[in-house]
């Protein structure tokens, strides 16, 4: 029964699913709380920091909790994310120690550095740098090292409960922090003195049993400690002393470490530098066939192609190359690379070439159609669109491709926003909706009831709205005449004013309510101007140009 | 190859010769055949529903051509509000056709100068969907023209808009690039228009000249109607030259509620605006002026939202 003690990091985040909603932006003033329902009721199983320092916890109902802290918000909780995120930590937690897990049910990691903690000046060192780094990203975590992982995860949670500092390390046996192993008896003894004031819950027995123990008398560890084994294992059940006798090392456990993801990466080396353009082309060529056929095999599909090489100096360099969704033809990379030999300088000549895929997601395997079978006309249109988009981001810049998307503002300049082509597919047959104007059937029967309630907007808008100089009579009336770009308009005609007030919840000190005119000068040339400020609050008006009528 | 049953029916309607759309019918399919075994593509046409108009495009718009719409930089919007009432249309009558109207692809003259960026809402109210509109947005007009070989070459667009502001470059390049375009265009059946200031030499399917027009101020005597009927867009329009066309000239509103082109008459020197009397003024007859700024012609929409 000999087990050897290892030194087992654990880390736990009391409050991740709170750092996230942070991170998403989510207001740090209002305490929040993370429901789940529970037959029919709704209760408390995470929280944020504030809301613990009002009172509120896990297990809570969320009525209480609102009677106790009214101004709780209350979310959903998400235990999807909440893994990503531990799944990312534990990944992160690579840099450490090559043996990292998760720990699902309790929000927190395993790290076993035996053997790593030198490179970081000890363990001592490493939970520093570790803590350190993990903080400044906005997580709230507990941690502890210990020789068996029973007994990290015993004192991260349950040792000198409510602080954040280390917990149990400087009055950890000093064998831990000592390269040469103590004594295994020497281990055992401080062991058990650490453990034995902890409540019985730190052992991760079933809440059922812990009941049961403390209905028995027997609160902490040390009560159980010197108990003879037979009559609690009849009693309580086997779990209770393998739990023991895991977190006093007796009985062998582990974590399952994460297996780390294998980048997406195909490379070429030459044995002597090239620099001819045909070997470069066929360098790509080979590179994107590779990564083709590496995709395949994996199952998987890239959205983001960097295309790297070194030169003979040493020097490195990539391209990259963004899809507008998840693909592994090799004949689309093929078509995407092709301009890009060109840019390529080889200098003194290239000795590798790699290609890396980024951002994969799993891609079911499409079957190839069969030749004497018509592909629907829709499938291949959309194809088409989709890689056109590809061709043109890749010849012509990241966020060259745009759509258009409605924003349900006033302000003519924040009314609308573009989005990246790449990211959004556009909806044609979906109607227009959200645009200030009717929508307008093909037919068009019922249009013109609708027109004239849309306020009219310009069909080309100046991203920064020219001032112009103007003649108009005081306080309001519509210009008579303007001059723009040394020329002068005579207005014919005028219709407005429409107000457009800015949103004072959100706008800078000093912004003013705008008028907004269409007017249309004597050329028959249609303008959108607008007087900033008003005059009958004893605002300087300032007039300018905005946009252009068709 | 011409098939023989067709030639038995197309002899037979000869001879009484009563129903005479079939007959046209058959013939048009003849000519295409034709152009098939010559290697050209048949050319089809889309109606712009103006009578003179398309008469002198010789029955209507070319699909799958390149187009050219010229204009001054300082009426922007006007040639890309009339680029819009043809996408427009374009797109309606694709729809019609049974085909579902593909994604209309526009790249835009960079935003930096006075051209001002594509307005979402302007472009609905023209009745275009921008949920179906596709921006390139590159500050280079060459680089744009460059890339526009390869939109053209795609299958399933609507349309393709491209504009070529500022762009000084020999009459050689625009021969070499708008018959490039033309190719791609003629292959993938998209129709391409080009919009900037007007150009010396080129070998586009229809060239066109886009002015603001005055026309619409002789409404303004006329019972106020309302808002959108007041400022219909209207353009002058001087269809330059037409392949197999003649030249044209004349004023062209647009119906915002139809989505259809309508002929206006053009206004006479006489009555032109520079001597028209003040009443005019902002739209409205004199009566309603007197009445004062009290009853602005603010929309009621509008008024309830702030």
């Amino acid at each position: 029964m000999a087990v050897t003690y290892r030194h087992i990091l654990y880390i736990c985040f009391p409050y991740l699913a709170a750092a996230r909603m942070h991170r998403h932006g989510a207001a740090s003033v209002h305490p929040m709380v993370f429901v789940e329902s529970v037959k029919g009721a709704d209760r408390v199983v995470a929280c944020c920091p504030l809301a613990r320092r009002r009172g509120l916890g896990a297990g809570m109902r969320l009525a209480d909790a609102r009677a106790l802290c009214p101004t709780v918000h209350s979310y959903s909780t998400d235990l999807a994310s909440d893994h990503a995120d531990l799944h990312k930590l534990a990944l992160w937690a690579r840099r450490y120690s090559p043996l990292t897990g998760v720990d699902e049910p309790a929000n927190g990691i395993w790290i076993d550095v035996a053997g790593a903690e030198h490179l970081f000046g000890g363990v001592r060192g490493l939970m520093a740098d570790c803590a350190r780094r993990l903080r400044q990203s906005g997580l709230h975590l507990r941690f502890a090292a210990a020789p068996t992982c029973g007994a990290a995860w015993a004192l991260a949670h349950y040792a000198r409960p409510g602080t954040h500092i280390l917990p149990q390390h400087d009055a950890m046996p000093a064998a831990a922090v000592q390269p040469v192993a103590p004594p295994r008896t020497r281990m055992r003894a401080s062991m058990r003195q650490i453990l034995a004031p902890l409540p019985l819950a730190a052992l991760r027995i079933e809440t059922d049993t812990e009941s049961a123990l403390q209905r028995a008398g027997l609160q902490v560890i040390g009560d159980i400690m010197a108990m003879p084994r037979a009559p609690l294992a009849t009693r309580f059940g086997n779990d209770l002393l393998r739990r023991l006798d895991q977190a006093f090392g007796d009985v062998q456990e582990s974590f399952c470490p994460l297996a780390p993801p294998q980048p997406m990466i195909v490379s070429r080396n030459f044995a002597e530098p090239v620099a001819a353009a045909s070997d470069i082309v066929a360098m790509i060529s080979y590179l994107a066939d590779e990564m083709a056929r590496l995709l395949y095999h994996t199952g998987m599909a890239a959205r983001r192609l960097e295309l790297g090489w070194q030169l003979v100096d040493g020097g490195r360099h990539c391209h990259h190359i963004h899809l507008s969704r998840p693909s592994r033809q090799a004949a689309l990379f093929h078509r995407l690379l092709a301009g890009l030999s060109d840019r390529i300088n080889p200098e003194f000549g290239i000795e590798t070439g790699w290609m890396q895929a980024h951002d994969c997601s799993p891609l079911a395997p499409v079957d190839q159609p069969l030749q004497h079978m018509a592909t629907s006309a829709d499938s291949t249109a959309g194809e088409n669109y989709a890689s056109l988009i590809d061709r043109l981001v890749a010849r012509l810049g990241y966020g060259s491709v745009v759509h258009l998307k409605p924003q349900a503002n006033w302000q003519p300049e924040a009314a609308q926003q573009t989005m990246l082509a790449e990211l959004t597919m556009p909806a044609a047959s979906v109607a227009a909706a959200g645009w200030l104007a009717p929508t307008q059937s093909a037919t068009a029967q019922s249009a013109p009831a609708l027109s004239t309630t849309a306020p009219p907007r310009p069909i080309r808008l100046l991203a920064h709205p020219h001032p112009i100089d103007v003649v108009a009579l005081l306080p309001d009336h519509p210009p008579a005449q303007f001059i723009w770009q040394r020329r002068t308009h005579k207005i014919i005609k005028a219709s407005g004013p429409e107000r457009i007030a800015p949103p004072w919840w959100t706008a800078p000190a000093g912004s003013k309510s705008r008028d907004y005119f269409r007017v249309q000068d004597h050329h028959g040339a249609c303008f959108w101007l607008y007087r900033d400020g008003l005059p009958e609050r004893g605002e300087t008006a300032a007039w300018f140009l905005h946009g252009f009528f068709a | 190859m011409i098939n023989k049953q067709q030639a038995f029916r197309a002899k037979n309607f000869s001879k009484n010769s009563s129903n005479s759309q079939i007959k046209n019918d058959y013939l048009e399919n003849l000519k295409n055949q034709i152009g098939s075994i010559d290697g050209r593509v048949a050319r089809h046409l889309m109606p712009l529903a103006v009578a003179p108009l398309d008469s002198a495009l010789s029955g209507g718009l070319a699909l799958g051509r390149v187009h050219m719409l010229c204009g001054m930089m300082q009426a922007h919007g006007v040639v890309s509000g009339f680029a819009t009432a043809l996408v427009r249309r374009l797109v309606t009558h694709l729809s019609a056709t049974g085909k579902p109207a593909g994604p209309v692809v526009w790249c835009p003259a960079s935003s930096a100068g006075g051209a001002g960026m594509l307005y979402g809402h302007g472009l609905a109210a023209l009745g275009l969907d921008p949920a179906g509109l596709m921006i390139v947005d590159t500050p280079h007009p060459a680089r744009r023209m460059a890339a526009l070989d390869d939109i053209a070459r795609t299958d399933g667009l609507a349309a393709v808009v491209a504009e070529y502001d500022g762009m000084q470059k020999s009459s050689d390049y625009w021969m070499r690039l708008i018959r490039r375009i033309q190719l791609a265009a003629e292959a993938s059946r998209v129709t391409v228009f080009l919009l900037g200031a007007p150009l010396a030499a080129n070998g586009c399917e229809t060239v066109w000249h886009i002015a603001p027009s005055n026309h619409a101020s002789n409404t303004a005597y006329a019972p106020v109607k309302s808002a959108q009927q007041l400022w219909q867009p209207a353009w002058q329009v001087r269809l330059q030259r037409a392949r197999g066309g003649y030249p044209f000239q004349g004023h062209i509103g647009w119906d915002l509620a139809s989505g259809r082109f309508t002929e206006l008459t053009a206004v006479t020197e006489a009555e032109s605006p520079a001597s028209a009397p003040a009443q005019t003024l902002f739209g409205r007859t004199p009566d309603q002026i007197s009445a004062g700024y009290q009853n602005r012609l603010t929309q009621p929409a509008m008024r309830q939202a702030l």
